[in-house]
């Protein structure tokens, strides 16, 4: 399983459309997708048009209460939703007084590992919280979400720096990849910003931009995915498009090591590469020979 | 993200046209410039006027970067393998 967590500081910038659309995609593209709402305001559970009501959430999996197989909803789009509601915000209090918060949502997927192909985790719009320390433990790649907007590349290279800095306490090294969104062609500030987020971000950013779609809000209001509600429009093909990238990417990451560009590596691996080679280790003694009545 | 990519993204259809270039064989912003306007028309599916503005598009995209990658190695500034 490549769990894929979606970040930004920032709010609005699209992160729950494009988790709940590209998971969608790589369901469709025959992967088995477990959406993780980590957001307290839900909007991932509405996109899908989910309403809970006394079923257990995400807040009793990171409390440990329920398993996530137990927990799981089938939504549309051939997603499993993990679902969350406001109550998620207690979580953040209860982390104060817990052991070790920061790892139940790592400890959780490690359980059904083998049940899905893809987590995506939706998170919340910070990164200094125990929800987005969950999400960014548990990850393999953390995919900053970069809206096309004014003032987006430098809250996206402050965001990296973030994400660096943190991956430096985790035992546990992710790669650091980002995607633009709201794209509009036709605005310049957008197509010269896409050209600064080309310049500065290079070969982290992927090669989709997910372009600015009233098709989009459409299919969050009607509770689907955008390729559930109109498989034929551009947002859907965007979509397609990003979703074969992270497939080509998550199938890169578990064929190779992570030695990448941006890449996080924890302090612990990256001082054993600096240290100098080691003295060669004495010769191994032979085995001792068997006692037989041929050994003389 | 790829420079082809990026051109497609900011004058074209986005993934469906990088789609239809790599099938074509283009891969390159190179690969675009060599290509003749009437050949590009047909494999983009528009009329040559349109497929030579996108080549110019390639075309200040190419030195662009050109200029670029040449500032990066001069201030050492780029992104290096952490």
């Amino acid at each position: 399983m490549h769990v894929l967590a979606l970040v930004n500081q920032k709010g609005g910038c699209g992160k729950t459309t494009t988790a709940v659309n590209l998971a969608a995609a790589l369901s469709a593209a025959g992967e088995r997708v477990l959406l993780v709402d980590l957001d307290p305001q839900a909007h991932a559970t509405l996109a899908l048009g989910c309403a809970i009501e006394d079923e257990p959430t995400v807040v009793d999996v990171l409390r440990e209460r329920v398993t996530i197989l137990e927990t799981v909803q089938t939504a549309p789009g051939g997603v499993w939703l993990l679902p969350a509601t406001a109550q998620l915000a207690e979580f953040e209090e209860e982390a104060a007084r817990a052991i070790a918060p920061e790892r139940a949502l790592a400890r959780t997927l490690e359980e059904c590992r083998l049940a899905y192909d893809f987590a995506v985790l939706d998170c919340p719009p910070r990164t200094d919280g125990v929800l987005a320390a969950n999400a960014l433990r548990a990850a393999d790649t953390a995919l900053l979400v970069v809206e096309s907007g004014t003032f987006a590349l430098q809250g996206a290279l402050r965001a990296i720096d973030v994400l660096a800095r943190t991956a430096e306490t985790l035992d546990r090294p992710f790669a650091v990849r980002a995607v633009g969104t709201m794209f509009d062609r036709r605005l310049r500030i957008a197509r010269e910003l896409l050209v600064g987020m080309h310049a500065q971000l290079g070969p982290i950013l992927f090669d989709t931009a997910i372009r600015t779609s009233v098709r989009l809000r459409e299919a969050a209001a009607a509770g689907v995915p955008v390729n559930v509600l109109d498989p034929a429009a551009r947002a859907a093909d965007d979509f397609r498009a990003l979703a074969a990238e992270v497939r080509n990417h998550a199938g890169r990451e578990r064929g190779a090591p992570l030695e990448r560009w941006i890449l996080a590596q924890p302090r612990r691996a990256r001082a054993a590469r600096r240290k100098p080679a080691r003295e060669a280790p004495p010769p191994r003694r032979s085995p001792p020979r068997p006692a037989s009545s041929e050994s003389f | 993200m790829d420079p082809l990519a990026l051109l497609c993204n900011l004058y074209a259809e986005g993934p469906s046209t990088l789609r239809i270039l790599r099938r074509a064989g283009i891969r390159t912003l190179r690969n675009v410039l060599a290509t003749n306007d009437w050949a590009l028309a047909e494999i983009l599916g528009t009329s040559p006027s349109s497929a030579r503005r996108f080549a110019r598009e390639a075309e200040r995209l190419a030195e662009t970067a050109t200029a670029r990658m040449f500032d990066l190695e001069e201030s050492g500034d780029a992104f290096r393998c952490a």
